[in-house]
């Protein structure tokens, strides 16, 4: 005696156009935090993109290769002694679209009577302007030469800690891989505000060879930074590079084992997404349940009648997830309709957030352009829908379960 | 005559602060083709008599067999599989669903007992020209229509299926009397043609006038079981 299938969807559809304006009203809460839901996931990825790839463009890379334990104490005793070998393998990735070798050390910089600790980034001028955007921040002076002269560029907030300004010379003191004091003075060309304070405070940028003299390093280097075409190939190189290098004596590193911050920072990002959606879906799921409830409550004696047919109590219960179910749907239309077209937009042009002023309190995390673009993906398309479905089913999950559970006689006389 | 209902020992005792015997000890059978009108001054318990018929109502203790279905020992879903093959109500305020037209209130009893689109519409159709709704009528919603004419959809809707039995719960009490002899002479009617089984509660002496058999209850406990018409 199954019987027959209610006709949920035309009986469901006509339920919720009852009271158009509650309707209107549920929809609309809906949509709007459908809107809000989807277009600020997009944007957190897209944040997050930009955040990795700032810091990436900066001063990690995506991929790094070092003598084994330089990353634990970067002792300039850990060497890439002849790096020929690696640039072959990494020209042999087809991913790959940049890299640089670089030498990484501390020094202490000492200019008129004041001297400040700093860390040093030597780097060949020409192919580093491919793998990082350090050359773009100038804020005065230029950028190095292609060949060695003794010339440096600092962060700006170092300088004003020496005392310097372009053309001022600055005595840097370093240990050498021999086990001597490396001292030599230098020329500053340049001041950069790479929208990083630690960098601003400290970063001292120099040619390759003239670190490599001042480290007695020949044509050593330490680190060789690798930029990958997509953070979603990042995986793919790392592997096929640690399949062509000793792992026993060198250290292939993708950008989260080398900033393990950026993860805590990236994972504490999505903590606080996470937190702030959650609250909009509990106010949300309020509205819905309370809609829901209203609208079961002004129609107990219509179930009742439905019941006294052969209505069976699951049916009931289904009906009333039916409506729900619609509901959120059509919120979720609309939202993801417009959530859609503005994630689009803000893709292509981004948003400033000059306006908001917030530029330094963005350069702690890369993001010193202050501008900020979403990312629209299936991922955050499917989280969204995913959320808002299950949220609108879940609150009206209590008001049908309770409706199914009505008695007919007493459905049928609740006045 | 075939047996469509027995009822044995059938109690209902209300628990409110004090307890009320609404049934008490009820036996007795209802045939195929009956024409029965359950009378009795107000408080008798006819009304619970119809809604633990019809498996809304839970008794105390007793039993109700629905061609052989004994709907005081089956689940709630079990029971509204019963209401919805065998059993056919018209209620005294009509009962429709307002969201639905005339000819959709009656094809929804249909689509609930597995009917084949066409077929539920003709039926839906055939019944409701029957009961006198014509098909302009049918496209109306029930706030639209006469309450004389939400009543005859409401008996269409009733009978549609052919239930084993039609419960009618004071059918004539919101009908002014030329609406509620039609409706009489048209459940008369229904249950000749149809050979179909009609149960009335009521205190309408119009309605008692046309039964063919009267029980009357008193205190919840039959009184009397008789045979008054052909």
């Amino acid at each position: 005696m199954a019987g027959g299938r209610l006709p949920l969807i035309r009986l469901a559809w006509r339920n919720i156009w009852r009271n158009k304006r509650r309707t209107i009203l549920t929809v609309g809460a809906i949509s709007l935090y459908s809107f809000l839901f989807l277009w600020y996931i997009w944007l957190s990825y897209g944040a997050q993109e930009g955040m990795l790839d700032n810091f990436a463009r900066i001063l990690t890379g995506h991929i790094q290769i070092h003598a084994k334990g330089f990353t634990d104490d970067m002792s300039v005793m850990k060497r890439i002694s002849d790096p020929q070998p690696f640039i072959s393998a990494i020209n042999e990735e087809k991913h790959v679209i940049a890299y640089s070798a670089r030498i990484k050390t501390y020094a202490l910089a000492a200019a008129n009577e004041n001297s400040s600790g700093g860390f040093v980034l030597a780097v060949d001028p020409e192919r580093e302007k491919t793998v990082s955007n350090l050359y773009l921040a100038l804020s005065a002076g230029r950028y190095l030469s292609p060949d060695a002269h003794n010339e440096i560029v600092v962060g700006y907030v170092l300088a004003e800690n020496l005392g310097v300004k372009v053309g001022d010379r600055v005595a840097l003191m370093v240990q050498a891989a021999d086990g001597s004091m490396g001292a030599r003075r230098f020329t500053v060309v340049g001041l950069v505000d790479p929208g990083m304070v630690e960098l601003n405070n400290s970063l001292i940028l120099m040619h390759l060879g003239d670190a490599q003299a001042l480290l007695s390093y020949g044509s050593a280097v330490n680190e060789i930074t690798v930029i990958v075409d997509d953070l979603g190939n990042v995986d793919r190189v790392w592997q096929s590079l640690r399949g062509k290098i000793d792992t026993s004596k060198y250290e292939v590193l993708t950008w989260d084992e080398v900033s393990p911050e950026l993860v805590q920072l990236n994972d504490l990002t999505w903590a606080k997404f996470i937190l702030l959606m959650t609250i909009f879906a509990l106010v949300a799921a309020l509205g819905v349940m309370n809609t829901v409830l209203m609208s079961t409550m002004e129609r107990v004696r219509e179930f009742g009648i439905m019941m006294a047919m052969g209505v069976r109590p699951g049916q009931v219960t289904r009906l009333i997830l039916t409506e729900s179910f619609m509901i959120s749907l059509l919120s979720v239309l609309i939202g993801f309709g417009a959530a859609t077209a503005l994630g689009f937009i803000t893709q292509n042009q981004g948003i400033s957030l000059k306006v908001f002023g917030a530029p330094d309190y963005l350069a702690q995390f890369g993001l010193g352009n202050a501008v900020l673009f979403t990312k629209v993906n299936w991922d955050g398309f499917i989280i969204s829908l995913c959320v808002i479905m299950g949220m609108g089913f879940l609150a009206s999950l209590y008001p049908a379960i309770r409706t199914g559970r009505l008695q007919p006689i007493k459905a049928l006389k609740f006045q | 005559m075939e047996k469509v209902v027995v009822i044995k020992n059938l109690t209902k005792i209300y628990k409110n602060g004090f307890e009320v015997k609404a049934l008490n000890d009820v036996t007795l059978d209802i045939f195929r083709g009956d024409f029965l009108s359950i009378v009795g001054p107000s408080g008798s318990g006819k009304t619970t008599f119809l809604n633990v018929l019809s498996g809304l109502d839970v008794p105390t203790s007793g039993s109700i067999i629905i061609e052989g279905h004994d709907i005081t020992r089956e689940s709630a879903s079990a029971v509204a599989d019963v209401r919805r093959t065998r059993l056919g109500f018209i209620f005294q305020s009509f009962n429709l669903i307002p969201v639905f037209s005339a000819l959709e209130n009656v094809e929804f009893a249909l689509i609930l007992r597995g009917v084949e689109k066409e077929e539920r519409l003709r039926k839906a159709r055939d019944i409701l020209l029957a009961v006198g709704i014509d098909e302009q009528m049918m496209k109306r919603r029930p706030h639209d229509l006469s309450g004389g004419q939400q009543q005859r959809v409401a008996v269409a809707r009733a009978i549609v299926g052919q239930p084993a039995l039609i419960l009618a719960d004071e059918p004539t009490a919101n009908l002014d009397t030329d609406n509620a002899l039609g409706l009489l002479d048209m459940m008369k009617k229904l249950n000749v043609e149809m050979d179909a089984t009609f149960i009335f509660s009521t205190h309408d002496p119009r309605v008692v006038d046309r039964a063919l058999r009267r029980i009357t209850l008193r205190d919840g406990a039959v009184i009397s079981d008789e045979k008054v018409g052909s």
